[in-house]
C-alpha cells in the first residue's frame, strides 16, 4: 500500500524569445494558451510503475512574422522551438529526480500551416529542439500541443523515490531560422 | 498467758505482712504509667501494599515489682496481624520484654495516608497505662491505565455521531483526579464543546476501573467523504502524569461507485468546442478512444482525434491516430508512432513487437505527414539470463526535401556483476550521405553508459548518453551525464554529491549548408548534506559550483562565447504537517557568479569599453506551502540566475528583481459533481515594470451517467511602464475552451461489471425472506474483497477497489460496476443495533457474474439464559459471596463457542445463532467451597429459542478429619488436649401397647468393635434415661427390657460440632406369639446371602434374649427385592437358612425358616433405598 504521495509538480513560466532584441523587422511571439502548469501526482502502484502520461496537455500557438528578407542578415523565414529545463534536476527537497523522468513531445495543434515535429525529447539543462522549420503564420496558423510521458521511460522510473513534491520551470523558447 | 497471746498476735501480723505483699503481685491497683516503658523498635516504617513487614515491640517494667499487663495491638482495618491482638504478659522487676510482631499490609491500602499500629498496655482491670505508636508510610503510586473499547469507531450515517467508550484503570493506591482534553479534528466536535476542545473531569478512587461513554459528531456541512480517517487526541492528566490516547474514526458510506479507468473502457468521446468566445475562428475537434478487452488477455485499442479539421484532407493529415492490437506477446500499432530506436521513429506508419520470455524485437515504419521523412528501425533484444542481456538495432532515416538519407546501427548490452553492480552500455555508429548539392557522407557516433551500485555502503548511479555533431540519433551532438553518489551516515544525516553534465552541440542544415555551431554547455557539482531533525521536519544545505558557456547569443561572432562560473549555497527545511497533504518548505540560495569569458565585439563592433565586471551577487526565496485543496510557491529573485540574465546584465546592466506567486485551489464546490481548479502565475519583473498575470481555470461537472463537462479559461495579461515616458502596455488574452466527454461502459468479452446490492435485515419469522414489515440492519462493516483465485483471466486489468461499506438505515449496501469475479464479503455488525439478531456467519463468497440483490438475514438469536443458585450451609462462614462476572459458555457441534457473563444477581444470558446442540457450561469458581451440583447441560434448540437452566452450588459440608493414627487413649492423656465432641443421649422407654413406662437396660455398643460404650437404665416410673458419651460415628443404640422384644438401632449421627443432644424415644415390643421383630442391622447385598460383620452382633444380641427365655420358638422369615428375585427366587430362602444355621451354631436350635420371595416387601422396590430394606430377614415367635 503507498502511503504516501510522490507529487511532481512541473511549472511552466519563462517564454524566452533569444533574438527578438536584433531582428527588427521580425514579431515573434509564444503564447502559452493552457496548460501552463501541470501537476503529476502519483499515488497508485500503476502509475509509478508505468508512468503518467498527459495527452496535448499543453497548447502553444507561435506568432511568427519576418518583414526583412533583404539586407545583410540572412532571411529567417522560419523558427523552430526549444526547450530545456532552468535547473539540472527536478528539485526536491531532499533528493532530486533525473532530468530525463519527464519527456516531451510536440505534435500538431490544428493550426493551418504545417512544421516539422521531431518526436520524443528527454527534458535537458541545455536546449534540446521540439520543433524544426516552423512557417511564418498568425497564432492561429502554428498551434503546438505538447504531451508530457513522466515516469513512462524504463530507465527513469520513480519507483522507489521518496515522496516529495520536484518542481522544475521548463523554458520554451523560439528561435528564428533560415 | 500474756506471753502467748503476744506470740499468737506476732504471728498473725507477720502472716498479714506475707499476704499483702502477694497480694501486691497480682493486683494493679497501684500500676501507674510510669512504672513502664513501652516502644516500637522501629517508630517509621515504610511499606508497599500485599506486603509484610517486621517489628518489636519492647515493654520494660520499670518498677520494683512483678507485674501482670495485658498487651493490646491495633492494626488498621484489613490489615493482619501475625500474633494474638492481645497478650498477657508478666514482667519481672526492672526487666524488659522483647515483643515481636508481623503486620501484612492489605492489598487495598491507599497511598498517602497515615496509617500507624498501636500497641496499648492495660492492666487486667482494662485501665490503659501507657500507649505506642509505629507509623506506616505508604508510598504513593500511581498507576493509571485508559485504553478504548475499539481503537476505530464508526459514525451512524444518518445521525453522524459515533460513540465511543474509554476505559480508566486505576492499578495505583491513591485516588486519581483525571483532568480529560479531547482535541477533535475539525471535522469532529463533540457535545458542549468549545471548538475542537472538550474538556471533563474524572474522579476515581484506587484499585479500580471505570467505563465512560462520549460521543463524537461528525461535520456534516463539509465534505469529508475523502478523509478516510478522523480523530480525536484525549489527554488524560492528573497530578503527576499525563496519558495521550488517540481514538479513530470512519466515515463509511452505503454506497460506492466504482470507477473503470478509461483505458479499460470501449468506447469514450470528447468533443472539444477550442477559442471560443475570442476574435479568432473557434477550433472544433472530436476525441474518439476506446480498448476492447478480448479473451485470452488479447486488447484491441484505437485512438482518434482531429484538430479542428475542415476538409477531407484534414481529416486524415490534421489529425492524431492509431489502431492496435495486444496480446500477451504481439503488440502490432498503426498510425501515428512517437517511439524512438535511437533515432527518431516520428511520424504515421506502423509499429509491431513480439515479445517472448528472453527475446524481444521490435519493428517500426513512418512517413512524416507534413513532409517527406521516412523512418524504419529494427531492434532486438536477448535475455541471456537474469544477469545479462543484450541489444542491436538498425535505424534508417530518408529525408527528400534536402536528400539526406541516414544508416545508423547500435549495439548494447546490460550485465550485473557480483554484489549487484548494474551496468550498461551502448555504442552506435551512423552515417549520412548527403546528395543535395554535391555527395557526400558524414559519419556520427553515440556512446551511453549506464552504472548502478553500492560501493562501501555508498550508493552510486551514473546515467550517461552522448552523441558527436554528426550522430543521427536523437543525441546528435548532445550529452547528458548525470553521476549521484549518496551516503546515509545515518537514519537521520545523508550526503548526496552529484555532478550534471549537459552540452548540446547539433549539426543544423538548411537544405545542404551547414549552420555555423551554436553550442550551450552547462555543468554543475552539488553537494547535499540533509539531516531529519524529526521524521517530519528535514533540513538541507546546499553549496554548488555551476560552470556555463554559449555561445547562442546573437550579437556575438561565432567564435566568441560567454561564460561564468557560479558558486552558490542554498539552504532549506522541509517540514510536513500531520496530514500527508500539508507541508511547507522554504528555502534561500545566494549565488555569486563571476564571468570567465565574454566577447568586445558586440554585434561586430569592438568596443573596448567592455570590460570585466565584479562579482555578481544573486540571492532567490522561495516557499512552497501546500495543502489538499490550496496552496502557493512564493519565489523572489534578485539577481541574474540564468546564462541569459548573466549575459544582459553584463551587457546592458539590467539586475532583475523578479516576484513571482503562484497560487493554486483544486477542490469540489459542489458535492461530488462540481470541481473547480484554479491555478494563477503572478510575475512582477520590478526592474522593467512588466507584470505578467496567468490565470487558469478549470470546471469539471461530473454527471451521471458517465458525462463530464469542462470549461477551460485561462486569461494572461502583461503590463509593462516604460520608465522613460511613462508610457504603459498591456497585452491579455483570453482562451475558452469548452468540452463534452461521455464514457460508456459496455460490458466486454472479458470484463464485465455488475452492480452489487445487498440489504442486511431482521428476519423476524425466520423465513429467510425479506418481508415488508422487516426492517434493516443499520451499521453493519461490510468489507468487499476480491478472491486472488479468478476464473480464467478476469484477474487481468481488472479495476477493482476494495472499499468497507457500512450499511444504513434501511440496511442497505451497494457497490456499483464490480468487475466479474469471485468476491469475500465480510460483515461485521458495529454497536447494539442489531439487538438479539445475528447473521448465520460472517463470511460470505459470492461469484459475480450478473446484477446481485442479496438479501441477508439476521435471525433471532436463540437464548439460553439462567441463573446461579448457591445453596448456602447454615454453619458457613464465608460471608457475602459475588455471583457477578462468572463465565457462561454454550458450545455448538462445530466446537464454536458462544461465552456470556453473570450479571450482579447470577444471572445469565447467551445468545447462540444456531438451532443446533450446545453444551454449557460454567466455570466453577466456587469449587473450594463449593459442589456445583450439575455442569454440562447439553441443550438441544430444536424449535425453541429460550432455554432456561440453573447452575446450582451446594456449599461443603466441613468435617474435622482426625489422623487415622490418632490414639484416643493416649490423646486424652495428653496435657492440653481436650475432647472436641460429645453427644448426649435421652428419651424414654416405653411398652408399645399400653405405653407404660419401661425399665429397660440402655447400652451405647461401638459397632467396629462390640464393646459397650455406656450404659444406664431408664426410670421405671417414667421411662426416662439420659447418657453422655464421646461421640462416634458407628454406635449402636441397644435396649433391653424383660419381657420384650430388645430394640436395637444405629446411631448415625455425622456429629459436626463440639456437643450434640440427640433424643431417641423408644417403644418396646412385648414379646407375644406371632409377634415379631425386625433386625435391623441384618440387611443383605444385592443377589447374596453373606452375614455382615455387624449382623453378627445383631443376632448375638438376639440369642442373649433367647437365652433368658428358652422355650421360645422362632421362626426366620427371609425376604428379597424384585430385582434379585428375577434372577435369584430362592435367595430369601438362602437368607433365614444364614441366619438359623448362626443361631443353632451358637446353641439356639428351637427355629425354624422360611423364605417369602418377594411377597412382603416393607418399601418400595422403584428405588435402591427401598430395595435395600427389602432384602432383610424377620424372625416371628410362633409359640412361647
Amino acid at each position: 500500500m503507498i502511503k504516501n504521495t510522490l507529487k511532481i509538480n512541473i511549472l511552466f513560466i519563462l517564454i524566452s524569445i533569444s533574438n527578438i532584441s536584433i531582428c527588427q523587422n521580425q514579431t515573434i511571439r509564444l503564447s502559452v494558451r493552457t496548460g501552463g502548469n501541470v501537476d503529476f501526482i502519483f499515488n497508485s502502484y500503476k502509475k509509478f510503475d508505468q508512468g503518467i502520461v498527459y495527452t496535448d496537455y499543453t497548447k502553444l500557438a507561435v506568432y511568427y512574422i519576418d518583414t526583412n528578407n533583404a539586407g545583410n542578415h540572412t532571411a529567417l523565414t522560419h523558427w523552430k522551438l526549444d526547450f530545456k529545463a532552468n535547473s539540472a534536476n527536478i528539485e526536491g527537497s531532499s533528493s532530486n529526480l533525473d532530468l530525463r523522468t519527464l519527456e516531451l513531445t510536440a505534435t500538431d495543434g490544428g493550426g493551418t500551416l504545417p512544421a516539422t515535429y521531431l518526436g520524443k525529447k528527454g527534458l535537458s539543462a541545455v536546449d534540446v529542439t521540439l520543433v524544426n522549420a516552423g512557417p511564418e503564420g498568425d497564432y492561429n496558423d502554428n498551434l503546438i500541443n505538447i504531451t508530457y510521458d513522466c515516469g513512462t521511460n524504463a530507465t527513469y522510473k520513480v519507483l522507489n523515490k521518496k515522496s516529495d513534491y520536484f518542481i522544475v520551470d521548463i523554458i520554451f523558447t523560439v528561435i528564428s531560422t533560415p | 498467758m500474756n506471753i502467748k497471746i503476744k506470740h499468737i498476735y506476732i504471728l498473725i501480723l507477720f502472716f498479714l505482712v506475707l499476704s499483702f505483699k502477694s497480694y501486691s503481685q497480682f493486683f494493679y491497683s497501684n500500676l501507674s504509667s510510669s512504672d513502664f516503658k513501652l516502644e516500637f523498635l522501629k517508630e517509621h516504617i515504610e511499606a508497599k501494599a500485599n506486603t509484610s513487614f517486621f517489628n518489636v515491640i519492647n515493654i520494660k517494667n520499670k518498677s520494683e515489682n512483678k507485674v501482670h499487663i495485658q498487651l493490646n495491638l491495633s492494626i488498621p482495618q484489613n490489615w493482619q496481624l501475625f500474633c494474638d491482638k492481645k497478650q498477657l504478659l508478666t514482667i519481672n522487676p526492672k526487666d524488659s520484654l522483647q515483643i515481636p510482631i508481623r503486620v501484612a499490609v492489605s492489598k487495598d491500602v491507599k497511598g498517602d495516608i497515615g496509617y500507624s499500629i498501636i500497641a496499648s498496655v492495660s492492666d487486667k482491670k482494662g485501665n490503659l497505662l501507657k500507649n505506642a505508636y509505629s507509623f506506616i508510610k505508604i508510598p504513593s503510586e500511581s498507576d493509571l491505565r485508559i485504553q478504548a473499547i475499539s481503537r476505530v469507531e464508526y459514525f451512524d450515517q444518518k445521525t453522524g455521531k459515533a460513540p465511543f467508550s474509554i476505559k480508566f484503570i486505576n492499578k495505583g493506591n491513591k485516588d486519581e483526579l483525571i483532568s480529560l482534553l479531547f482535541t477533535t479534528d475539525r471535522t469532529l466536535s463533540m457535545p458542549n464543546s468549545a471548538g475542537e476542545i472538550y474538556s471533563t473531569d474524572i474522579s476515581l478512587p484506587p484499585h479500580t476501573d471505570t467505563t465512560t461513554t462520549f460521543e463524537a459528531i461528525l461535520d456534516k456541512s463539509a465534505d469529508n467523504r475523502d478523509i478516510l480517517m478522523h480523530k480525536i487526541n484525549i489527554r488524560a492528566s492528573t497530578i503527576d502524569t499525563a496519558l495521550n490516547y488517540t481514538v479513530w474514526f470512519k466515515n463509511l458510506q452505503y454506497d460506492f461507485k466504482n470507477k473503470i479507468n478509461e483505458e479499460n473502457k470501449a468506447l469514450v468521446v470528447e468533443l472539444f468546442a477550442q477559442n471560443i468566445f475570442s476574435e479568432y475562428e473557434p477550433i472544433y475537434s472530436t476525441n474518439i478512444f476506446g480498448t476492447l478487452l478480448l479473451k485470452k488477455n488479447r486488447n484491441v485499442y484505437y485512438y482518434y482525434r482531429n484538430q479542428g479539421s475542415k476538409t477531407k484532407e484534414q481529416l486524415f493529415k490534421k489529425n492524431r491516430m492509431y489502431l492496435g492490437y495486444s496480446d500477451l506477446h504481439f503488440n502490432i500499432r498503426i498510425g501515428d508512432i512517437t517511439s524512438n530506436i535511437e533515432q527518431s521513429m516520428y511520424g504515421r506508419g506502423f509499429e509491431a513487437s513480439y515479445k517472448l520470455k528472453k527475446h524481444k524485437i521490435k519493428l517500426i515504419h513512418t512517413k512524416n505527414i507534413f513532409s517527406p521523412v521516412y523512418n524504419s528501425g529494427l531492434k532486438y533484444d536477448f535475455s541471456v539470463n537474469k544477469s545479462l542481456g543484450l541489444n542491436t538495432g538498425f535505424a534508417y532515416k530518408k529525408q527528400n526535401y534536402n536528400k539526406i538519407e541516414s544508416k545508423l546501427g547500435f549495439i548494447g548490452t546490460n550485465f550485473t556483476l557480483p554484489n549487484n553492480h548494474r551496468i550498461g552500455t551502448m555504442f552506435a555508429f551512423s552515417d549520412a550521405f548527403h546528395q543535395y548539392s554535391k555527395s557526400y557522407n558524414k559519419q556520427g557516433y553515440g556512446f551511453g553508459l549506464n552504472y548502478s551500485g553500492l560501493i562501501k555502503k555508498i550508493s552510486i548511479n551514473v546515467n550517461s548518453k552522448y552523441g558527436t555533431r554528426f550522430y543521427s540519433g536523437v543525441y546528435k551532438g548532445r550529452l547528458d551525464l548525470r553521476g549521484t553518489a549518496k551516503y546515509s551516515i545515518n537514519d537521520k544525516n545523508l550526503i548526496n554529491l552529484q555532478y550534471n553534465n549537459y552540452r548540446n552541440n547539433p549539426s543544423l542544415y538548411i537544405l545542404d549548408s551547414l549552420l555555423p555551431e551554436k553550442y550551450t554547455n552547462y555543468q554543475e557539482y552539488r553537494l547535499q548534506y540533509g539531516f531529519f531533525m524529526n521524521p517530519k521536519t528535514f533540513f538541507y544545505s546546499e553549496p554548488t559550483f555551476k560552470i556555463q558557456s554559449s555561445n547562442r547569443f546573437i550579437p556575438f561572432r561565432d567564435a566568441d562565447y560567454f561564460s561564468t562560473n557560479k558558486i552558490g549555497f542554498r539552504l532549506g527545511i522541509r517540514i510536513r504537517g500531520e496530514n500527508s497533504y500539508n507541508s511547507i518548505s522554504p528555502s534561500i540560495n545566494f549565488g555569486f557568479t563571476d564571468v570567465t569569458n565574454f566577447s568586445s565585439n558586440f554585434y561586430g563592433i569592438n568596443n573596448p569599453e567592455i570590460k570585466n565586471i565584479s562579482t555578481i551577487v544573486s540571492q532567490e526565496y522561495k516557499i512552497n506551502f501546500r495543502r489538499k485543496f490550496w496552496g502557493f510557491l512564493l519565489m523572489y529573485y534578485y539577481g541574474p540566475r540564468t546564462l541569459n540574465e548573466e549575459f544582459t546584465y553584463f551587457y546592458s546592466r539590467q539586475f532583475p528583481k523578479t516576484l513571482r506567486i503562484m497560487p493554486y485551489f483544486d477542490k469540489f464546490i459542489y458535492k461530488r459533481i462540481v470541481k473547480l481548479t484554479t491555478r494563477a502565475g503572478y510575475a512582477n519583473d520590478i526592474v522593467t515594470n512588466t507584470t505578467r498575470l496567468n490565470l487558469n481555470t478549470q470546471i469539471l461537472c461530473h454527471l451521471q451517467n458517465d458525462w463530464t463537462l469542462r470549461l477551460l479559461n485561462t486569461y494572461s495579461i502583461q503590463n509593462r511602464t516604460d520608465k522613460e515616458t511613462g508610457t504603459s502596455f498591456n497585452y491579455s488574452t483570453t482562451y475558452y475552451e469548452f468540452s463534452v466527454k461521455k464514457e460508456f461502459n459496455f460490458n466486454q468479452p472479458r470484463v464485465k461489471y455488475y452492480d452489487f446490492n445487498m440489504v442486511l435485515y431482521k428476519d423476524f419469522n425466520g423465513n429467510r425472506r425479506r418481508d415488508e414489515n422487516e426492517p434493516g440492519v443499520k451499521n453493519v462493516l461490510v468489507e468487499i474483497r476480491r478472491d486472488e483465485q479468478q476464473i480464467g483471466d478476469q484477474n487481468v486489468n481488472v479495476d477493482f477497489t476494495a472499499v468497507d461499506l457500512l450499511s444504513d438505515n434501511f440496511g442497505r449496501i451497494s457497490y456499483q460496476n464490480l468487475p466479474i469475479g469471485n468476491y469475500t464479503i465480510v460483515c461485521r455488525p458495529m454497536g447494539k443495533n442489531q439487538g438479539n439478531f445475528n447473521l448465520d456467519k460472517n463470511t460470505y463468497k459470492y461469484t459475480v457474474e450478473k446484477d446481485m440483490n442479496i438479501y441477508l438475514p439476521f435471525l433471532e438469536s436463540n437464548k439460553i439464559f439462567g441463573k446461579i443458585v448457591l445453596n448456602r450451609s447454615k454453619l458457613s462462614n464465608l460471608g457475602d459471596i459475588d455471583v457477578s462476572n462468572i463465565r457462561i459458555t454454550a458450545t455448538d457441534s462445530h466446537g464454536i463457542v458462544y461465552s456470556s457473563l453473570t450479571d450482579k444477581k447470577g444471572n445469565f444470558v447467551t445468545f447462540v445463532p444456531n438451532v443446533d446442540r450446545y453444551n454449557v457450561k460454567i466455570s466453577n469458581i466456587f469449587y473450594e467451597h463449593f459442589e456445583l451440583q450439575q455442569n454440562n447441560f447439553i441443550v438441544q434448540l430444536n424449535g425453541y429459542k429460550q432455554f432456561e437452566l440453573s447452575f446450582v452450588f451446594n456449599e461443603k459440608s466441613r468435617k474435622i478429619h482426625f489422623n487415622t493414627t490418632f490414639d484416643f487413649n493416649q490423646t486424652l492423656d495428653m496435657p492440653g488436649v481436650k475432647i472436641v465432641r460429645r453427644t448426649s443421649l435421652k428419651g424414654t422407654i416405653k411398652d408399645a401397647t399400653t405405653l407404660v413406662p419401661v425399665k429397660a437396660r440402655i447400652k451405647i455398643v461401638d459397632r467396629t468393635n462390640n464393646n459397650v460404650v455406656i450404659s444406664t437404665v431408664s426410670s421405671g416410673k417414667t421411662g426416662d434415661y439420659f447418657v453422655s458419651f464421646v461421640a462416634g460415628d458407628n454406635y449402636d443404640l441397644i435396649v433391653n427390657a424383660d419381657d420384650y422384644w430388645f430394640h436395637t438401632e444405629n446411631l448415625f449421627t455425622n456429629q459436626l460440632t463440639t456437643f450434640q443432644n440427640i433424643t431417641r424415644d423408644i417403644l418396646l415390643q412385648n414379646i407375644a406369639v406371632d409377634s415379631k421383630i425386625g433386625l435391623k442391622n441384618l440387611n443383605f447385598e444385592a443377589g447374596k446371602a453373606d452375614l455382615k460383620p455387624e449382623s453378627f452382633a445383631e443376632l448375638d444380641r438376639l440369642l442373649d434374649l433367647l437365652k433368658d427365655n428358652p422355650t421360645i420358638r422362632l421362626e426366620v422369615d427371609g425376604f428379597s427385592d424384585d430385582l434379585e428375585t428375577l434372577d435369584n427366587p430362592d435367595i430369601s430362602n438362602e437368607r433365614a437358612k444364614v441366619v438359623v444355621q448362626y443361631l443353632i451354631e451358637q446353641g439356639f436350635s428351637n427355629v425354624a425358616y422360611k423364605g417369602f420371595k418377594n411377597s412382603k416387601p416393607i418399601a418400595t422396590n422403584d428405588t435402591e433405598d427401598g430395595r435395600r430394606q427389602n432384602r432383610r430377614v424377620e424372625v416371628v415367635v410362633t409359640s412361647k
